[in-house]
């Protein structure tokens, strides 16, 4: 019986394995063994390190777009948190019509890369773009907001905070309303204030939810493909060559997959490193209930 | 921690304004003639309503075809996703085996693996099978389950009294009628909530069609759409028309399952815990 | 239960009507497939040259394959290296020694040698050598020619200048001319802002003609080293840096993004591009006059020429028929319909070119003998394998002068050259 059992576990769970065996384990053993190559859909050839060799020491471009990627990271990843989580808060408050306003705050989130693309690019537009009327009424010059290297990243990391309605909000929501009232009125009663309360009761409770939102958050910076891809194609001056766009570009449109490769075990590599840190910081900040210290 | 309440509206409404705007602003330029559209871009309400810009949008590239192929593309996607995850989380949740945990801990690792370390090799996969221009690299891995659906279904799955299953099989039922007579009836609510997230993942996907597509009439609304900034970027009304094609069944599908969605986004949250 | 089963149902039908309908109704008939790119008007042509074709065969079908223009080059390569090609496809040279190279198109000698009725003589030399690779033909020149200047005519007249023709043609047609009409005719509307460029800085590979019809080189006669920064390089840069960031005769490209500033939109002075634009302003301009003029050349100096190949696939199934369309194509009975009668294109046979009837034209342009011209006087741009990986070096190294945020002309330059060498002297692939 036991034996009949585990079989059929492991029958129910086969397509999951033969797919990770096929689409992902075997690839990426692939790609490592390619990543010491060049190809290019017609001829192989072993080079030893000189991919990675050429990617740390000569290629500019590289390190240009790990370092528009971080910044990206580095300014959308706590500013879209910040946004999610007042919304989210917001959302927590005994008004009517929440409902509605939960919908509002969501649909930016599901409208599809390339369409949301698109319309930023005419919000953006320098000329006669909405955010650039904002802009002159207040009085300031119009901003060339994807045509000028120095502003090319804040227009993206606004556009990223257009979606902080989205999955982000909701996670922390369901985190807020997973908080029992008992903490807050056991605060209240020591006389802690509104402000006090959500930061010694509220973030604490919810640092698991956020921990989860960063994690996620630094590896989908790394992911920004589509609005770049349809935006600016990765200028002005590989401004927003963002890291996966690249990749992208390197593999099929350069069509240098042996470079793309290992391109891809580096950032591999980064994500492995970057989510490993967080983890190990993490053990600080993050408070698992139930759990003891 | 509750604010005063006019304050609370008042920043709601802000931001719900804050929020709208765009699309506003997407739907006013899609019904602006091109003169108008010259002149004063910077008006809001259009002062001549020209709903042919959709009809022209949706005819100047064969959006039709389009859309046929991105629903074929999703509906089979998605029927995929959701047997093949289900059944994986069947296994997961009722099954005693050793190893499952560990099967377990690596697939919810690779939810975290980037898929650019698999995309070259993949793609040499389809091109040895001769593949490539054909929906089969874009559909068949989907029937080989999503971790991150495996995941939701599986929490649902746990969250069934055992005591069902138990009982069918005092009737000699087996497993597989267990699975889709007693689980999958009572799963529809999750069912629907992996089933709109599948939908919206894969009417959005854009990287795999551009990747694998090379013909005009197997292209997706995505790949169109970006086709159609190719062709006719200059003529911004018909691409933001255009745009709206591709937006609207997305935002119809979430208002339809808006509760599943959110619930299941939540769900997935809560992996975090 | 009852949805899943219905949703089964549904999902079984979809794909078997989609199945359906991949399969074509068998005629019987040889079917090739046709690739090309291009602005909707040259598309457009395409499919009616297919048609025209497919009327005369009882025993072939030519199906017309389109791509979007910028993912053309990379839906080629995947298609060549992954056996999906189509049996003919036009090639832009710029990709076209890569391709070669790898032996993914169809040698044509002998198809040429057997067909008596076939001669290459009629061709531009330079045409026909372009498409060759290692002594073999792998390619029939197409849309052959050099970038000249489109001028608005309406514009030119309005500044009060001469017609740049016959300045040209004068001897007069200098960069200091082209500088100076470029000022006059730029002008700002209300609100300061710019309501009209008089010339726009041509897009790169273009700028690299303009060096060497100002005396530069593009690369040593090897063909290894890039001399772009050269003197007369760094002369040319200079003057495209100056007429948009110091006269400010042409726009930055946040001005001219979503093409405001286009040629056919009668806001912008002078264009610069190939011959292949004239169906499109021929057909899209209404509301001024418009012609063509050679890009002033420095004596001794020569201008550029670069054609498309009309390629077959290696692997085609079919190369006789597929070599049937591509005589079609480059017939005299098309050239001639094509160049003279919708004169759309410039022919890539002397017959044609030299012919009283495509000399002489009634439409716009009228001046038909600066295509020619710019042939005579021109030379192939020096276009190998290499060009994709150097190219965007170079570019990018000179990304930061055209956008105005510096100056340093000299700098630019030579940043540019250490950035192309260095793409150049890599080994190839990595």
């Amino acid at each position: 019986m036991k034996k009949r059992e585990a079989l059929w576990g492991w029958i129910l769970i086969s397509p999951w394995i033969i797919g990770f065996l096929c689409f992902t384990a075997g690839p990426m053993l692939t790609s490592l063994y390619l990543s010491f190559h060049t190809y290019d859909l017609h001829s192989m050839e072993f080079v030893g390190a000189a991919n990675y060799q050429r990617l740390f020491f000569v290629d500019r471009i590289f390190w240009k777009s790990l370092q528009v990627t971080m910044t990206y990271a580095v300014l959308s990843v706590p500013l879209g948190i910040a946004a999610s989580l007042a919304l989210a808060v917001l959302l927590n408050q005994k008004v009517g019509g929440l409902k509605l306003f939960r919908t509002l705050f969501y649909l930016p989130s599901i409208v599809p890369g390339v369409a949301s693309a698109l319309l930023w690019q005419w919000l953006l537009n320098t000329d006669n773009g909405a955010l650039n009327q904002v802009v002159e009424w207040v009085g300031l010059p119009p901003v060339d907001w994807l045509q000028n290297e120095k502003f090319t990243i804040y227009a993206f990391v606004l556009m990223s905070l257009w979606g902080a309605g989205g999955m982000r909000m909701v996670i922390f929501l369901a985190g807020l309303q997973g908080i029992s009232d008992n903490y807050h009125e056991a605060a209240m009663l020591d006389g802690a204030g509104a402000w006090r309360r959500f930061r010694s009761v509220t973030l604490p409770l919810l640092s698991p939810v956020m921990f989860f939102n960063v994690v996620m958050g630094v590896i989908g910076s790394f992911q920004v493909f589509t609005s770049a891809y349809v935006m600016t194609g990765g200028g002005p001056n590989n401004a927003t060559r963002f890291y996966a766009l690249y990749l992208f570009t390197t593999a099929f449109e350069q069509f240098k997959l042996g470079k793309a490769s290992a391109m891809a075990w580096v950032l591999f590599i980064i994500l492995l490193a970057l989510t490993g840190i967080q983890f190990a910081a993490g053990k600080r900040w993050v408070h698992y209930e139930g759990a003891s210290r | 921690m509750r604010l005063t309440k006019a304050l609370v509206l008042m920043l709601l409404i802000g931001f719900s304004i804050a929020f709208a705007t765009p699309l506003l602003w997407t739907v006013s330029a899609a019904v602006k003639s091109p003169q108008e559209f010259a002149i004063a871009p910077e008006r809001m309400i259009p002062q001549h309503i020209e709903w042919g810009n959709f009809p022209k949008a949706w005819t100047v590239l064969p959006f039709s075809t389009f859309v046929l192929n991105t629903l074929f593309l999703t509906v089979v996607c998605t029927v995929g996703t959701v047997l093949s995850s289900s059944l994986v989380a069947y296994g997961f949740s009722r099954f005693r085996f050793k190893g499952k945990d560990l099967v377990f801990g690596l697939m919810l690792a690779t939810m975290m693996l980037p898929h650019q370390v698999t995309m070259i090799p993949n793609f040499m996969i389809w091109r040895a099978l001769h593949a490539i221009d054909t929906f089969y690299p874009l559909t068949i891995p989907a029937f080989f389950s999503s971790a991150l659906f495996v995941f939701l279904l599986r929490q649902f799955f746990m969250s069934v009294p055992r005591e069902l299953d138990e009982a069918a099989m005092l009737d000699g039922a087996g497993y597989i009628r267990i699975w889709w007579q007693i689980l999958m009836p009572l799963a529809v609510p999750a069912i629907t909530t992996v089933a709109v997230f599948s939908f919206i993942g894969n009417w959005d996907s854009f990287e795999a069609p551009l990747i694998y597509l090379n013909s005009p009439e197997k292209y997706t609304v995505a790949v169109g759409l970006r086709m159609f900034q190719d062709t006719f970027g200059g003529n911004f009304e018909l691409v933001m028309a255009a745009s709206l094609i591709h937006i609207l069944p997305t935002i119809i599908i979430f208002f339809c399952a808006q509760r599943y969605f959110l619930k299941g986004i939540a769900m997935s949250g809560m992996g975090g815990r | 239960m009852k949805g899943i089963k219905q949703t089964l149902r549904f999902v079984f039908l979809v794909a078997v009507a989609s199945l359906s309908g991949c399969m074509k109704s068998d005629d019987g008939k040889i079917q090739l497939r046709y690739m090309a790119w291009g602005n909707p008007e040259q598309l457009e042509l395409e499919e009616r040259m297919c048609a025209k074709f497919n009327e005369r065969q009882d025993r072939v079908h030519v199906r017309f394959f389109k791509v979007p223009s910028s993912a053309y080059g990379n839906k080629m390569l995947v298609m060549l290296a992954s056996h999906t090609a189509p049996d003919i496809m036009r090639v832009d040279h710029y990709g076209f020694p890569s391709l070669v190279k790898k032996d993914y198109f169809y040698a044509l000698d002998d198809l040429i040698k057997e067909d008596k009725g076939f001669s290459l003589d009629d061709f531009f030399k330079s045409a026909i050598d372009e498409g060759r690779y290692n002594g073999k033909l792998y390619g029939l020149n197409v849309l052959f020619g050099g970038p000249l200047i489109y001028y608005n005519k309406t514009l030119v007249k309005n500044a009060g200048l001469e017609d740049p023709y016959d300045l040209f043609r004068q001897g007069k047609w200098t960069w200091d001319a082209f500088r100076e009409y470029a000022i006059k005719m730029t002008k700002k509307g209300s609100h300061g802002r710019y309501s009209q460029f008089g010339a726009s800085i041509p897009y790169m590979p273009i700028t690299y003609a303009t060096v060497q019809v100002r005396g530069g080189q593009i690369m040593d006669p090897s063909q290894t080293r890039v001399m772009l920064s050269n003197e007369s390089g760094t002369e040319t840069w200079k003057f495209w840096y100056e007429l948009r960031h110091k006269y400010h005769a042409a726009p930055t490209p946040s001005q001219s993004a979503n093409s405001v500033f286009s040629f056919e939109s009668g806001k912008l002075g002078m264009y610069f591009d190939f011959m292949g634009m004239t169906p499109r302003y021929r057909q899209v301009i209404k509301s001024f006059d418009w012609d063509v003029v050679p890009m002033p050349c420095v004596p001794g100096s020569k201008y550029i020429v670069k054609g498309n190949q009309l390629s077959m696939y290696a692997e085609t199934k079919h190369p006789k028929e597929a070599w049937e369309f591509m005589k079609f194509l480059t017939s005299p009975e098309i050239e001639k319909q094509l160049a003279i009668d919708l004169r759309r294109t410039f022919p890539s046979r002397k017959s044609i070119a030299y012919s009283k009837e495509y000399l002489k034209s009634d439409i716009a342009p009228r001046h038909i003998d600066s295509f020619l011209y710019t042939i005579e006087h021109g030379v192939p741009f020096p276009i190998t394998s290499r060009w994709n990986d150097w190219v965007g070096e170079y570019n990018s190294g000179l990304d930061n002068l055209m956008s105005g945020n510096s100056s340093d002309v000299k700098g630019a330059a030579q940043e540019a050259k250490k950035r192309a060498d260095l793409a150049l002297s890599t080994r190839e692939g990595l």
